[in-house]
């Protein structure tokens, strides 16, 4: 935005007079403002955080489902269909698949989950506390003494007052993920409808000098995420029907979470193949006993990802992320760090999306004059 | 701030719109368009302000997309910096410039430069794609009618230099 017939600077000498020239330059002063009004708009960003946080897990899972479904939409606009109707197509095709899967899979599941936990309580979780208890009074004979007694109860009454805290946080979440439920698709609706006006709309805030950059920039960074969302839950999801059916032709018990956490796995390169063949293989010991079904097992879990690496994974080229396995596995405990077995899946997916994005942002930089 | 920034992100109004349309339509290039093909390719197109003497684009930048100028006056030069600089040409309303750069990223042949307060209409490579992804009709009428521009301005040069290689035979064979 520099105005190149105007001198920046009146370097004839170096007298006061030209510092003083300097300190009241227009661009000096444009300077100041621009500063002054970085500085308002971070403050105001910083101190509206804590109120839009609970938005940004809506609008991230709204911005994943609208790269996913864009393509769609497109396509059928393309045969003449207005871009409202179209998006209503589609919502009512995947709310009916997604009721059909919950009416038809969710029994299936919630039997499976419920003979998990049947299969847990087997050695019996209650008895080996109480052999625990009696085993601990009878090494510390202090236990027995009253006072120690009332402490021991004091602990294990604020133990259940934490415990009732946390299932009261469970409920307030199971609240907030039924206004996920009614936001999500509001705002999916929206950013598939008005997606382009929107992006319009931003890159029109954008400063003349930035402006084409940026243009690129969005494109580029939409097109690549869009293609590598789409690739993971399209191999995901095969891997893991394909899981199920290896395992249940096997004969394995709750061959369909076990086929779930394989798919899901899939997504952490490297490890993850390994990692979502765990649970098969233990359950395979624990529940058949036998060296052959652990075997069987294992053959299937190696014949699906051989089936990944020969005719999926080739098919969708964009899927592949070029991260170190020594990263991948510092990425995986820092998802860990901050959110647990869930961070842990979704931490790769997280840092190859931020890898495009960086890798774009320093193309732009190296070949934009942005400071012209 | 400068006024422009505040232009490019306020001046929406209707009046602007039917301006807009009128400005489109006096360019060769858009003059085909049907009225509702018009109105779908206006969602495209991104106008922009620009103060005397600011760049558009360096030379050597990846090409992102065309302008049509709507107002005001545009310089394109070669070897372009604060000393020095070749001119090419100087572009006036209803002109346009940078259309290479609708199809591929090849790095621009020359900078634009506004040489007076102007507006200009951006058309661009992503939005031009996702314009024939979704009506492909549109998308081809389009890209015929570049294709056209572009091979008249080949033909344009081809004669140019034709004339110059004549030229230089002459006056080879002279001395």
């Amino acid at each position: 935005m520099k105005a190149f017939y105007q001198p920046e600077i009146n370097n004839s000498n170096s007298s006061q007079e030209n510092q003083l020239v300097i300190l009241f330059n227009k661009q000096f002063i444009k300077k100041i403002a621009k500063f002054i009004f970085t500085i308002i708009i971070l403050t105001g960003l910083i101190l509206a955080f804590p109120y839009v946080k609970s938005l940004l897990g809506p609008l991230a899972i709204s911005l994943i489902l609208t790269l996913l479904l864009n393509p769609l939409i497109d396509r059928i606009e393309d045969i003449g269909i207005n871009r409202s109707a179209a998006i209503i197509i589609i919502f009512l095709f995947f709310g009916v698949i997604l009721f059909l899967s919950v009416r038809l899979l969710i029994p299936g599941l919630n039997q499976q989950i419920q003979s998990v936990s049947k299969a847990l309580e087997k050695n019996d979780t209650e008895s080996i506390i109480d052999k625990l208890q009696v085993t601990l009074t009878q090494q510390i004979p202090i236990l027995k003494n009253p006072a120690i007694a009332r402490q021991v109860s004091e602990k294990l009454h604020l133990f259940f007052t934490s415990l009732f805290g946390r299932i009261l946080k469970v409920i307030l979440k199971i609240i907030s993920s039924f206004t996920l439920i009614i936001t999500v698709p509001f705002i999916t609706f929206f950013f598939l409808k008005d997606g382009r006006t929107i992006k319009k709309a931003i890159i029109q805030m954008v400063p003349n000098r930035y402006f084409e950059m940026s243009l690129s920039l969005l494109h580029k960074t939409g097109m690549q995420l869009g293609r590598y969302i789409r690739g993971q839950l399209l191999v995901s999801s095969i891997i893991g029907t394909l899981s199920t059916i290896a395992l249940y032709s096997l004969d394995i018990p709750y061959f369909f979470i076990i086929g779930v956490i394989a798919g899901l796995a899939n997504m952490i390169p490297y490890f993850g193949p390994v990692v979502g063949s765990i649970p098969g293989v233990l359950v395979a010991i624990i529940e058949k006993g036998s060296m052959e079904a652990v075997i069987g097992v294992i053959i299937a879990f190696a014949t699906v990802q051989l089936l990944d690496n020969i005719l999926v994974s080739p098919l969708i080229v964009s899927r592949s992320v070029h991260i170190h396995p020594l990263l991948v596995i510092i990425v995986i405990l820092i998802g860990s760090n901050v959110a647990g077995i869930l961070g842990m899946l979704v931490a790769v997916p997280i840092f190859a999306v931020l890898q495009v994005i960086a890798k774009e942002i320093i193309w732009s930089f190296q070949n934009y004059r942005l400071t012209g | 701030m400068p006024n422009n920034y505040w232009n490019n992100i306020f001046e929406k109004n209707g009046k602007h719109l039917l301006s807009l349309d009128n400005v489109l339509k006096k360019v060769p290039f858009f003059r085909e368009l049907k009225k509702g093909e018009l109105r779908d390719f206006r969602r495209i197109i991104h106008q922009r302000y620009y103060k005397k003497n600011e760049i558009i684009f360096y030379e050597g930048e990846p090409g992102v997309g065309m302008y049509v100028i709507e107002q005001g006056k545009i310089g394109i030069y070669k070897n372009f910096d604060e000393h020095s600089k070749e001119e090419l040409a100087s572009l006036f309303p209803g002109e346009f410039f940078g259309e290479m750069a609708l199809l591929d990223e090849s790095p621009r042949s020359a900078t634009a430069v506004a040489l007076e307060n102007s507006t200009i209409l951006g058309l661009f490579r992503p939005d031009l794609f996702d314009l024939i992804n979704r009506n492909p009709r549109l998308g081809i009428k389009i890209l015929l009618r570049l294709s056209q521009m572009i091979a008249e301005r080949l033909r344009l040069s081809n004669n140019e230099n034709q004339e110059l290689r004549q030229k230089l035979d002459n006056a080879l064979i002279i001395r």
